[in-house]
């Protein structure tokens, strides 16, 4: 097991932005050739050890939602390379891959199965999740059936005890009441503690400095500065 | 070149489904709920309604019109539901495999998720239903008094064949059409299309210009549905020397698609979170 945990290594990606219909429909057969792109990120390198708590700030559009997609394995580079050695659990999008017909505990199940685990392992934790995402009787009802916070709950209870390598959360997201968001970052605390890779996406300063030792700061798809939380919160407040 | 990256592109898929089976079940089975969610009978009806077809037509060329005849000394309807079973499948296998990515856009945009699955899942539900209609199907014959016949195991090989051919069409027609919604209308209406240039209600062996009967093997719709009737109606060998070169032109075009799928799949493959 290596020391590195994340690695990327000039990784620049590319958007193609098509004017219409049309000239996505020629696309397919002229390779993308002449299509105008965007380019979100530009010659990204950094490396992050296993046990780092790493803050990701920077303005809307300077690539952080592209950095992220990347090593939750969504989405790809168009140049470069990126090592990603361990599980991810993401605390983005927390809903995807429910079936709405399902119950939760089938969900459970299913959504075990695509972030990669066997029925064993879902097994060993279902208990844990279903006593964590408090849904009593529901547990057992459709999905379809849930409101909106009762599906954030299962679904970060599923993320958050799947045994994650490396655990990426957006602050922006808000999973239900205070008393849910409560337990939330004591989980997340005790993960970080048992030496889990954190990756913190969040515009505060205090809350990143509260969990991360290191930040990366976007600026325009390129790393503006990659070190102290302190120094970076100085130069991304001062170039707004 | 080209052909490195399709092997590489067959690679890829392959062990993209290494270890998914139970996950591919799972969301075969909840695909086929999905889709008549919120009624009684649920995916029942996806077996009632081609059922009901099936009885209009025997119900039209059986009683209402005396005088269809029959076909390769077959009645009009044994001969046509042979065909028409197959056929269904093969139309949901078609269009539903071609509109599966951009059904099922979430797993590629939120998850980390092994696209090819999503071809493999929403083929594995049309199959499903397609094996009970084929039960059904079976069922009549017997009582008519075509089967059994040790040529109906026969019946397995078209079975399995046909299922392996137009996932491997979906590994190219789903990204493309998920890429651009013309190429989803495209796939849809040739479908009418092919559905008359295709044997389900007439005998494409009887065409009497030999050209024309031999242009009809590339389509590789014939080959399975003739293979039904070969194997359920006619008691004719896979190897009957007659057909080899329908099965040569068959397979060789199976290799030229799963080289095309592949390749087409591993072009589009990492470009598709971003156009979704």
């Amino acid at each position: 097991m290596s020391d590195t945990i994340i690695k990327f290594e000039n990784v620049s990606k590319d958007y193609f932005l098509y004017k219409n219909e049309k000239s996505r429909f020629k696309a397919i057969f002229t390779n993308n050739r002449g299509v105008k792109r965007h380019q979100a990120l530009k010659d990204i390198t950094f490396e992050i050890k296993r046990g780092e708590s790493v803050g990701i700030i920077g303005k809307n559009g300077a690539g952080k939602s592209t950095l992220l997609k990347m090593i939750t394995g969504v989405s790809f580079a168009t140049k470069g390379n990126i090592t990603v050695d361990g599980k991810v659990a993401a605390l983005l999008e927390l809903t995807a891959g429910f079936s709405a017909d399902m119950t939760g505990r089938e969900n459970i199940y299913l959504k075990g199965y695509l972030l990669g685990l066997e029925s064993e392992e879902i097994k060993e934790i279902e208990d844990n999740i279903i006593e964590f995402a408090a849904l009593g009787e529901y547990i057992d009802q459709p999905v379809r059936t849930y409101s909106s916070g009762m599906k954030m709950r299962l679904g970060f209870a599923i993320n958050i005890n799947i045994r994650p390598d490396i655990l990426v959360i957006d602050e922006a997201l808000s999973v239900g009441d205070a008393e849910f968001r409560k337990k939330c970052e004591e989980k997340t605390r005790e993960l970080r503690n048992s030496g889990v890779t954190v990756l913190f996406v969040s515009h505060s300063m205090s809350s990143i400095k509260d969990t991360c030792d290191r930040a990366i700061y976007l600026k325009g798809g390129k790393i503006d500065y990659d070190g102290n939380v302190e120094e970076a919160f100085k130069r991304y407040n001062a170039k707004k | 070149m080209a052909k490195t990256t399709s092997s590489a592109g067959l690679i890829d898929i392959i062990s993209e489904h290494k270890g998914q089976r139970k996950k591919i079940w799972m969301l075969a089975v909840n695909d086929l709920i999905k889709k008549y969610k919120g009624s009684a009978m649920g995916p029942l009806w996806a077996l009632i309604k081609p059922s009901f077809t099936l009885f209009i037509l025997w119900f039209a060329f059986h009683v209402g019109i005396r005088g269809s005849g029959t076909v390769n000394g077959f009645p009009r309807f044994i001969f046509m539901l042979v065909g028409y079973v197959p056929w269904f499948f093969i139309n949901e296998a078609i269009i539903g495999g071609s509109r599966s990515i951009r059904r099922n856009s979430q797993f590629v945009t939120k998850l980390s998720f092994p696209v090819s699955n999503i071809m493999t899942f929403s083929a594995i539900s049309s199959l499903i239903v397609h094996a009970g209609m084929c039960v059904i199907m079976y069922a009549i014959l017997v009582i008519a008094g075509y089967c059994p016949s040790l040529y109906n195991l026969q019946f397995f090989y078209y079975f399995i064949l046909m299922f392996l051919f137009f996932l491997v069409l979906s590994w190219f027609t789903a990204p493309l059409s998920a890429f651009s919604k013309d190429f989803e209308n495209l796939v849809n209406s040739v479908m009418t299309g092919l559905f008359w240039f295709s044997g389900v209600f007439w005998d494409t062996y009887s065409i009497e210009n030999p050209v024309l009967r031999k242009i009809m093997y590339f389509n590789p719709i014939n080959y399975f549905i003739n293979g039904y009737r070969k194997s359920l109606l006619y008691n004719v060998s896979i190897f009957d020397s007659n057909y080899t070169t329908e099965t040569i032109v068959f397979f060789a075009e199976f290799i030229l698609i799963i080289f095309v799928g592949s390749h087409y799949y591993k072009k589009l493959r990492k470009i598709l979170p971003d156009i979704l």
